[in-house]
């Protein structure tokens, strides 16, 4: 099975250079857009067009930090490990009562701070990401259950995230 | 999408939301959560002198689904046994509020808070039973 490494013909790393892999994919697109296919056979032309999806659903699942994370873990044959950590459910559930508040009240400035806060905090925990995936090797690898709760952070963030630039856009 | 009227009554009346007190012996907390929507939901339940669920509280930061599923069962296992409260399904949930199939997890979401409730109640009671004095 072609991952969306292969299918983009990326080195697969956590640490991709965002900029360099639009442009990337910006290239692949045009040269497989239809528009381009005037002269090649019907069969031809639908075979690009599978490959132009194929192109566009690799590109988008390789700029979430999450999704490309999940890809580089199945390449070594693992899966995200399930967790159960009560001291991480407990700081989420205050973090979405603190936006719900901040919401209720219709306080925008503790909304955007919030926000400021915790996309400083999802970088630092895709940073731990980087480290795990694209560090120098260590004597004793790190098991992958350790990054599990770094992923399930990463995931409540960007669903809580979302939720408060809602919030601000409605009170804006 | 269409919530069931029964999903909207529990939504806009939400039952027994609250909190009780996380450190008294006889309150038993259950806190869980679905990373790729979200949701964070918990439920807490007082037990008596009888072993019955005296009071439930929740508190559910999610959905409409997640919040009418977490309502729901404070409703359903308020003067129920523990035994009774811990034989309670997902899937009734999930047909008492006509929940669609994308949205059947927050039943699971339910189901598994108020096992916790109840598995944080018995842990609380075991510690409370070791710690008294052998005479």
């Amino acid at each position: 099975m072609r991952d969306a490494f292969d299918v983009l013909g990326v080195e697969p790393r956590f640490g991709l250079d965002l900029t360099e892999l639009e442009a990337h994919h910006r290239k692949l697109s045009a040269e497989l857009h239809p528009d381009r296919q005037s002269a090649s056979s019907a069969a031809e032309r639908a075979a690009k067009l599978t490959q132009l999806s194929e192109v566009n659903q690799a590109y988008r699942s390789l700029s979430d930090p999450i999704s490309r994370a999940e890809q580089l873990l199945q390449r070594r044959g693992e899966s995200v490990p399930a967790t159960k950590t009560a001291e991480l459910l407990q700081r989420i559930f205050e973090q979405r009562q603190s936006v719900e508040n901040a919401k209720d009240e219709g306080n925008a400035c503790r909304l955007s701070d919030w926000v400021t806060a915790a996309r400083a905090r999802q970088a630092a925990l895709a940073s731990e990401l980087s480290a795990f995936f694209d560090g120098e090797p260590t004597v004793l690898p790190v098991p992958h259950q350790q990054i599990a709760p770094v992923f399930e952070e990463l995931r409540y963030l960007k669903k809580i995230i979302e939720r408060a630039e809602r919030a601000l856009d409605e009170l804006e | 999408m269409l919530y069931s009227d029964k999903v909207i009554d529990h939504t806009d009346n939400p039952r027994n939301v609250g909190t009780l007190d996380v450190n008294d012996p006889n309150v038993g907390t259950g806190l869980v959560g679905n990373p790729a929507c979200g949701d964070v939901m918990r439920l807490q339940i007082r037990v008596d002198a009888e072993g019955r669920i005296a009071q439930a509280r929740f508190k559910t930061f999610g959905c409409g689904s997640a919040i009418a599923a977490s309502s729901l069962v404070t409703e359903w296992v308020t003067g129920k046994s523990l035994d009774e409260a811990s034989a309670l399904k997902n899937t009734a949930i999930a047909a008492e509020l006509n929940l669609p199939p994308v949205k059947l997890h927050c039943s699971v979401l339910a189901e598994q808070a108020i096992e916790e409730a109840i598995e944080d109640f018995l842990r609380k009671q075991a510690s409370l039973a070791e710690k008294v004095p052998a005479k």
